[in-house]
């Protein structure tokens, strides 16, 4: 049976990148007092997972929603490959959704969970049965079918909301921040299940999250939203090592962000030092926002080129890195040091950043 | 310590010991005066002979009458308050309106109720005249002190209405919207919601109202008082009756004991039911 998925998934992944399973097309949804998503266009191609990263509020929910046919966008138009979605009730939309609070039906056991959508798709009831199995043997529920959901651990009810997902399955699926109400260690464990199956059905899915780190672990692509906007879209990689605004440079892991002016042709004067910088478009000249990782910060013997002369002030032990708070010329900088480097608060300590890790954002 | 112990002891030592005295005071003089342990009229001695003078005709006439007016106005207001409820739950043009207009027979005694709709209700009353003119029937329909009760119905129908809302409505507010979005989602059409999600969600709500109105109107007096039929007459006012007009205590006091056992079995059944239901859910 697994064996039929892979090459079904396979035959999938190698279509998937010419064809357009999502396209969202500059939506717009307004509140009394505020716009929740200005301006919003997206496409997702079939099998890719995309998530939507941003703080609370800056609309990637009522994306998500809009998405699912909940929330009404008031303008903009949804297409589900050739299909226009805007007028198509959530009943009718196929897609599948696992809630933040899982929303299982607490009056009904497991199976019948499960099976809830394949019934509404007038499934015959052996066929239905015979999926409703195989859903539960994806997730490792097997044998809890008759149990409600009342008597399930959290870790559970999640697999449960999952089965009942892709038991049907969606068009799309779509993912509400479904790791939030689960434990740190469990969390990491169930991203990786998700992106497996994910990858294992080929099934289209947008995923919201403001975990920069769950982001980059399952993501294909990341949409990355600040107040109804799209900041930056691009795979993991790409948004961490080149993020494009001082926003997305902070959101996804910490970020040194340090204004500067620019002196001469990849060269930047700060407050905290001069800079030989690498950018693909040629710098104009004028005030300009550096950003670089704490990682990024090494530490040098003498003052050359790109250096940055600090004094510590705080020193946090982290057990697999070591976090230095440290302040030159009035700006504090955040380190990422080896965990063996312990430097005692008031130390002076000299830097230095490589030019192609210097990212000169908006 | 003591005083930190006996501090509950106080709080409801007023209210507990008020019900406490004059039920269990009450219900005892009434239980020992159906066996004729207590008179109000003549001597006192055990006999049977109060509860034997039930059993006739009249009485499980009465019993009937008001277990069919328990169990249609219940039920019966059932099929006005769930849909208005349903209707209520969101916020929407007009339901702040509804929601004070539907309150008002909760503040009007069940006797001026009464009052009120046999005058839409009578024989020459706005119902019948409206109908007749419209010429929907030729002659007025009998409402009123009809054998059936039809009148009863309404009237209670429309006292326990917003009553039976009430209570719907606080179990439909503790359905997630999440939930019902979930089953959306799924394919579920807005009326499969209902069905499938909101209704068997809902149900110890609808419970907790049908067994209030249930007893309330098994017990009524005022209304059957006004608008019922000649005969059959309620258990209530049965009692009132044998009471007052015929100077029957004893046999009065067993109808109470009827009507209040009565109502505890319902009450018990309920609980049973809502027991059930809550260890479903577990």
């Amino acid at each position: 049976m697994s064996a039929v998925i892979r090459i079904c998934s396979m035959a999938i992944s190698r279509r998937k990148s010419f064809v357009t399973a999502l396209r969202l097309d500059q939506l717009v949804r307004r509140y009394a007092g505020f716009t929740a998503v200005d301006d919003l266009s997206l496409e997702v191609r079939k099998g890719e997972l995309v998530t939507l990263l941003g703080p609370s509020g800056c609309g990637k929910t009522t994306t998500l929603r809009m998405v699912a046919g909940f929330i009404m966008p008031d303008s903009g138009d949804i297409w589900f490959g050739d299909q226009c979605m805007n007028d198509v009730p959530p009943h009718r939309r196929n897609t599948a959704m696992v809630f933040q609070s899982y929303a299982l039906f607490p009056h009904m056991t497991v199976a019948e969970n499960v099976a809830f959508g394949l019934r509404m798709q007038k499934c015959p009831v052996d066929e239905r049965s015979r999926r409703v199995d195989e859903a539960l043997d994806m997730v490792s529920l097997t044998g809890l079918q008759d149990r409600r959901p009342a008597q399930l651990s959290g870790g559970q009810q999640q697999r449960v909301a999952l089965a009942r997902a892709i038991v049907t399955r969606p068009n799309i699926l779509l993912f509400d921040e479904p790791l939030s109400n689960l434990d740190a260690k469990l969390r990491v464990k169930v991203r990786l299940e998700i992106r497996e199956l994910q990858t294992r059905l080929g099934v289209t899915t947008l995923y919201v999250t403001h975990d920069q780190g769950e982001a980059l672990a399952i993501s294909d692509r990341i949409v990355v939203m600040n107040k109804g906007r799209i900041e930056q879209i691009g795979d993991p990689s790409t948004i961490y090592r080149f993020p494009r605004t001082s926003f997305v440079a902070d959101f996804l892991g910490a970020a040194n962000i340090i204004e500067g002016r620019v002196i001469g042709k990849g060269m930047v004067d700060s407050p905290v030092g001069k800079f030989a910088v690498k950018s693909e478009t040629p710098l104009a000249a004028g005030p300009v926002k550096m950003s670089w990782r704490p990682e990024d910060m090494r530490l040098a013997s003498g003052t050359s080129g790109n250096s940055i002369v600090a004094r510590v002030r705080s020193v946090v032990f982290y057990g697999n890195f070591t976090e230095l708070e440290v302040d030159s010329s009035g700006h504090l900088l955040r380190v990422q040091a080896n965990s063996d480097f312990k430097p005692n608060v008031g130390d002076t300590l000299t830097f230095t950043i490589d030019a192609n890790r210097i990212q000169i954002v908006e | 310590m003591q005083a930190n112990r006996l501090t509950p002891l106080l709080l409801i030592l007023p209210g507990a010991g008020f019900i406490f005295v004059f039920l269990a005071a009450a219900l005892g003089m009434t239980a020992l005066q159906s066996v004729g342990l207590y008179s109000l009229v003549g001597e006192s001695s055990l006999t049977a002979e109060h509860w034997k003078s039930l059993y006739d005709k009249a009485f499980f006439d009465s019993f009937l009458f008001s277990f069919k007016v328990g169990i249609a106005s219940s039920f019966g207001t059932l099929l006005f308050a769930y849909p208005l409820a349903l209707f209520l739950r969101r916020r929407r043009f007009g339901t702040r309106i509804i929601n004070s207009v539907i309150k008002i027979p909760l503040f009007v005694p069940a006797l001026v109720a009464a009052f009120l709709i046999l005058n839409v209700l009578a024989f020459n009353g706005v119902l019948n005249s409206v109908l007749m003119g419209l010429g929907i029937i030729d002659e007025p329909l009998r409402l009123l002190n009809d054998r059936f009760g039809w009148n009863v119905f309404i009237i209670q129908i429309w006292k326990n209405l917003p009553f039976e809302l009430l209570i719907i409505s606080a179990t439909l507010q503790t359905i997630q919207t999440d939930v019902e979005d979930a089953a959306r989602n799924l394919g579920a059409s807005p009326l499969q919601v209902i069905w499938h999600i909101v209704l068997p969600l809902s149900v110890p709500g609808i419970l907790i109202a049908v067994v209030l109105v249930f007893i309330l109107t098994f017990g009524d007096y005022a209304i059957t008082r006004v608008a019922g039929p000649v005969y059959p007459s309620s258990l209530s006012v049965l009692m009132y009756t044998k009471a007052f007009t015929l100077q029957q205590w004893g046999a009065a006091a067993c109808i109470g004991m009827v009507i209040t056992v009565a109502s505890l079995i319902f009450v018990a059944i309920y609980a049973r039911a809502a027991r059930a239901i809550e260890e479903m859910r577990t």
